[in-house]
């Protein structure tokens, strides 16, 4: 759980700061003269950010005070990141064996998180990589692309 | 001589005695006393047994009150501040006349005690007025019936009407003349009607004018006079409605209303505030600076606006941000004060306590270490940084401008949802409370001081509700808080273990209720049951979950949506729709499973889950959609059931309430003569006598001694009004214990009377009813005593209590004798004579005789009689030449090891005392 735990907050990290990046981004585009190409990539910037907000959603669900602005469906199961720390408190803070349902939400969870991870690992490798590549031929300084989200490089 | 009966021993104290003789004297007189203080009795000739119990049944209180309860009004009496009123929300309201050192109820007896407002009027301070009905909005708010007023301070209250207004949110007593009264009314939460708005009185409430009216769905949430005109009055009107699974708060009815001529007219307020639909407004006019008006707008756009022209003109001074940050949910708070003595100085009240400097531009907390969901602030006009603050956990004071709190822990209000107890000596109860957690306590401390706070164990937070102990394992408990946070407790150490049930991501995940059921089962302790929209079994103690129902509710998608909308959309849990409310399973036959959901269905399996059957449509007389709060398996017979539904969030006040002896095949109304008023939240069945129920209503508590057919108030000499939400019937000691939502836990000892009362008891002249086993507890003070900040919940009286009645009035010298197993007697003891029900209390000590047969003359306490052993004893009453007798068993102090032996020696020590001190005789 603690390793699961350690990359959902890399993640968790990586996606703040590849949204930000992403939201700086627009008005740089303004510099572009050529409209048609300014328009163009708007379109693909505008599709890289819907991909990427369905790509990281796992890691977008914040628990708020009381969970009182999440959602009818969120709320009924839980956010993961507050599930994954309650997950996690109470298997480690409880000296006796884990439930059964702890361990079955653990794996599903662990499956969950790597999964997503994989996706935003992609993102990064390659949708980023093409991003970059079409602001560098428009003369726009690229965006900094994170570190894969990996247990090795902490 | 200073005497202390506590400080010697036995024999010295009779050494004592011999050597002073005319103190002696002095004695005889407070022996006679005390000799009747023994006996607890309670006079009159019953008619019928509404009347014989009335004047019998005395309740105790255990309390807890470290919580206090959800305060939601708070006034002083300015030329006196240390008079204080607060109305604790769902308990009536409560008085100090210290400064909040001590408090007492002073509005508690009347038909409805939930309170939206207490206003004293300042030019008349022993004029209070109270609004019934709290007007937070929050799911389990309950009615009132109108305003009621005192004229002596709150001693004596006559309602004056409104009754249909059901809350009310502000009193306005106009400064000159305390006849000139406004009230501002909600109307009914649940539903609509036409009477709610402002209504104003100018004969003291003898007659009441609507002077402004929205709409039947719109309520008037707040009301405030300017302070320099008490022709000016500003009014925020709030549309709302809850419903089953949603809270509606805001609509195009909401706004702001002002009138310059006492109500005659109104003009909607709008130069300046946010277009479009508002929800709830808080306002406040500030008392330094004439003009200046404050309003708390919910909105899409939400902020704080304010007024420096008496509301002609708003402007905004408190971004959307900042407001969600101070009043994040707006339907329960919306409550906005302005500094007395400073115009820009503002407090906003809501999950956290904020006072801003600026008018709102920029806030910082204030109630740093207190409880959280605060709804009332009274500032010192006379002094700002005197404040008193009302929130979901009671009343905090601060002498320092909120720097620091001092918690009011003397007010017994809390609000229980569920009940549990356990198989220690004695039982300890628990008890889940809004907002408060769970708690365990004893129902008796064994401590001369009483049950205090500090006797009470927290076990979980959040809302809590059901806690159950292993009933094998005390100090295993299962609790949730809402929505099913299920964990396993281990008393020893204080570490729990979550183990609600959670559905796999590849299902849709479960819904559990607010206030989701949990049982042990009552043929297997490791057999454990809790319920969302399936019911769960689990064979372990939690650890594993087997789903052993399909879906049992309606799952009616329309009734899945965010709990409160449409503009600051929520979803706490409170609403959360579609679920099971109410589990039992037949203490008869393993398997046979009951469950009720909250959305009208009533479902039975016969064969342990496997199949289910839908019997609702079996009920006559059931509305639609009625919410399922309660079943109870009967004890007896394994197709008979019975089964509660509350209907009051549609609005519908009467009790539902139904027996089934085949299964839900068939049902029976067993309402009699319950009040139409007042919806039932439980309903239990006596485990040893099937024809004794109880019932829970919203206020009160009943028992029926027919099975249904007639229905008794127990309220007795003591319970105050109250809702009754949880019942139980403790199967070994066979007390009765009530969980009340505003008035914690009280309890009922011994209810043998009950089990025995019928129509052959009331014929005769004399009846003794069986005597319940009594434990030889030895009691002992163990701490230090407090003044009067403390609270102190009642043990029982220590002993063995000898229930009887008498149909007439008796004359002459009877006696209750209580005799050994040798036959002798060892004790007398007084009967009241009076006609009706009485029981008198035996210490489980005896005066030990001389050798010429003669009893010591001795102070009958503790320290001077002798404790009889434990074992068999009979008690014998001779009227006439009719004796009548019940046998008694003592039983030991479980805390003492001492052997049989051992006791027997103690004892014979006692009875010879004049063997070794001759001078005694």
């Amino acid at each position: 759980m603690i390793k699961i735990n350690h990359l959902y907050a890399k993640a968790l990290t990586a996606v703040r700061n590849i949204s930000r990046s992403l939201e700086a981004l627009k008005p740089e585009l303004n510099k572009i003269s050529d409209q048609k190409q300014k328009a163009e990539i708007e379109i693909y910037l505008d599709n890289l950010c819907k991909n990427f907000e369905v790509t990281t959603e796992i890691f977008r669900t914040e628990g708020t005070l009381m969970g009182l602005s999440i959602p009818y469906k969120t709320f009924l199961r839980g956010p993961i990141n507050i599930r994954l720390i309650a997950l996690q408190q109470s298997v480690s803070s409880f000296p006796g064996e884990p439930t059964t349902s702890e361990l079955s939400q653990a794996n599903e969870i662990s499956e969950v998180v790597l999964k997503s991870i994989d996706k935003l690992n992609n993102f990064i490798q390659k949708d980023l990589d093409e991003f970059n590549k079409l602001l560098e031929n428009n003369g726009i300084s690229k965006i900094q692309k994170p570190a894969l989200v990996t247990l090795e490089n902490r | 001589m200073r005497f202390s009966p506590e400080s010697i021993n036995k024999v010295d104290f009779i050494h004592f005695i011999s050597g002073n003789f005319y103190f002696c004297h002095r004695l005889i007189l407070l022996i006679i006393l005390i000799i009747s203080l023994l006996s607890i009795s309670y006079p009159q000739f019953p008619e019928k047994p509404q009347d014989l119990l009335d004047k019998f049944i005395t309740w105790r209180n255990i309390g807890p009150a470290v919580m206090g309860g959800r305060t939601v009004d708070i006034d002083v009496v300015e030329r006196q501040p240390w008079i204080i009123y607060a109305a604790v929300g769902p308990s009536g309201v409560w008085k100090s006349e210290n400064n909040g050192i001590s408090w007492y109820p002073v509005f508690f007896k009347e038909t409805t005690v939930s309170v939206g407002d207490v206003t004293v009027a300042q030019s008349s301070p022993n004029i209070v007025w109270v609004g019934t009905g709290e007007a937070t909005a929050r799911n389990s708010v309950t009615v009132g019936d109108g305003v009621y007023k005192s004229t002596d301070g709150g001693k004596t209250w006559t309602n004056m009407g409104l009754k249909e207004t059901r809350h009310i949110s502000r009193i306005v007593i106009s400064r000159g003349d305390p006849n000139v009264v406004y009230v501002a009314a909600m109307g009914h939460l649940w539903g609509p009607n036409s009477e709610r708005g402002v209504y104003k009185t100018i004969d003291g409430g003898k007659t009441w004018t609507k002077i402004l009216y929205i709409n039947e769905n719109t309520g008037i949430c707040d009301l405030v006079m300017d302070p320099s005109d008490s022709q000016i009055l500003y009014a925020a009107a709030y549309e709302h409605r809850r419903r089953p699974y949603k809270m509606v708060s805001g609509g195009p009815g909401s706004g702001i209303y002002k009138t310059t001529d006492g109500g005659l007219t109104w003009k909607k307020l709008t130069k300046g505030l946010p277009e479009g639909v508002m929800g709830r407004i808080g306002l406040a006019a500030s008392r330094s600076k004439p003009g200046v008006v404050y309003a708390l707008i919910e909105h899409q756009n939400p902020g704080i606006w304010r007024s420096e022209d008496f509301g002609e003109t708003w402007k905004r001074t408190c971004d959307s941000k900042t407001y969600k940050n101070v009043n994040n949910r707006p339907f329960y708070y919306s409550q906005i004060y302005v500094d007395p003595n400073d115009d820009k100085t503002i407090y906003v009240l809501s999950t956290g306590l904020y006072v801003s400097n600026d008018m709102g531009q920029k806030f910082r907390g204030l109630g740093g270490g207190i409880h959280p969901d605060h709804h009332a602030l009274w500032i010192d006009p006379t002094n700002p940084l005197h404040l008193i603050d009302g929130n979901d956990g009671g009343i905090d004071i601060s002498y320092d401008g909120g720097k620091t709190w001092l918690p009011v822990t003397n007010i017994d209000a809390a609000e229980v949802y569920q009940l549990g107890y356990d198989f220690s000596v004695p039982y300890r109860v628990y008890c889940g409370l809004q907002d408060n957690g769970c708690w365990g306590g004893p129902s008796n401390s064994l401590d001369s001081r009483g049950i205090l706070n500090e006797h009470w164990e927290f076990i979980s937070g959040g809302d809590g509700f059901f806690v159950r102990p292993d009933p094998k394992n005390s100090f295993i408990v299962y609790c949730n808080s809402q929505n099913n946070g299920l964990t396993r407790k281990d008393l020893r150490h204080g570490q729990a273990k979550s183990i609600r049930p959670e559905a796999p991501l590849s299902e849709p995940p479960y819904r559990f209720n607010w206030n989701a059921p949990i049982m042990i089962s009552p043929h297997d302790n490791q057999t454990i049951y809790c319920a969302g929209n399936f019911l769960f079994q689990s064979k372990d103690g939690g650890y594993s979950w087997e789903k052993i129902s399909p879906d049992l509710t309606t799952n009616d998608k329309t009734k899945q949506v965010d709990g409160v909308g449409p503009i600051t959309v929520e979803n706490s849990g409170a609403e959360v729709h579609c679920t099971i409310t109410a589990i039992s399973e037949s203490p008869v036959k393993p398997g046979i499973l009951w469950c009720g959901t909250d959305d009208g269905n009533l479902q039975v399996s016969q064969d342990g889950g496997k199949t289910w059957v839908n019997v609702v449509k079996n009920i006559p007389g059931l509305p639609k959609e009625s919410w399922c709060s309660r079943i109870e398996a009967s004890h007896f017979e394994a197709g008979t059931a019975y089964v509660a539904f509350d209907n009051h969030r549609n609005d519908d006040y009467a009790p539902y309430i139904y027996k089934t002896s085949d299964f839900g095949k068939t049902w029976k109304s067993i309402r009699a003569n319950l009040p139409s008023f007042g919806w039932i939240h439980v309903i239990r069945e006596h485990p040893v006598n099937k024809n004794l129920l109880f019932v829970g209503t919203e206020f009160g508590i009943y028992a029926s001694l027919d099975c249904g057919l007639s229905w008794i108030n127990l309220k007795g000499i003591n319970l105050p009004t109250v809702a009754v939400h949880d019942i139980a019937i403790h199967p070994r000691d066979n007390d009765l214990i009530i969980g009340t939502h505003g008035r914690g836990i009280w309890i009922l000892d011994d209810i043998g009377f009950l089990t025995e009362l019928g129509p052959d008891t009331l014929d005769s002249d004399f009846y003794l009813f069986k005597i319940r086993n009594a434990q030889s507890f030895q009691v002992a003070s163990r701490g230090e005593t407090f003044g009067s900040f403390g609270f102190s919940g009642k043990n029982p009286i220590n002993g063995a209590g000898i229930t009887y009645f008498l149909k007439k009035d008796l004359s002459g010298d009877i006696r209750i004798k209580i005799l050994d197993q040798a036959g002798e007697t060892i004790v007398e003891l007084p009967l009241d004579k009076k006609a009706g029900l009485h029981r008198t209390y035996w210490n489980l000590q005896f005066v030990p005789k001389a050798s010429d047969g003669k009893k010591y003359l001795v102070i009958p306490t503790m320290t001077a009689m002798c404790n009889v052993i434990p074992g068999d004893y009979l008690v014998s009453i001779k009227i006439g030449d009719k004796e009548y007798q019940s046998n008694l068993r003592v039983l030991p102090d479980p805390r003492f090891e001492l052997l049989p032996e051992a006791q027997k020696k103690t004892a014979s020590a006692g009875r010879r005392f004049d063997q070794n001190q001759p001078s005694l005789r």
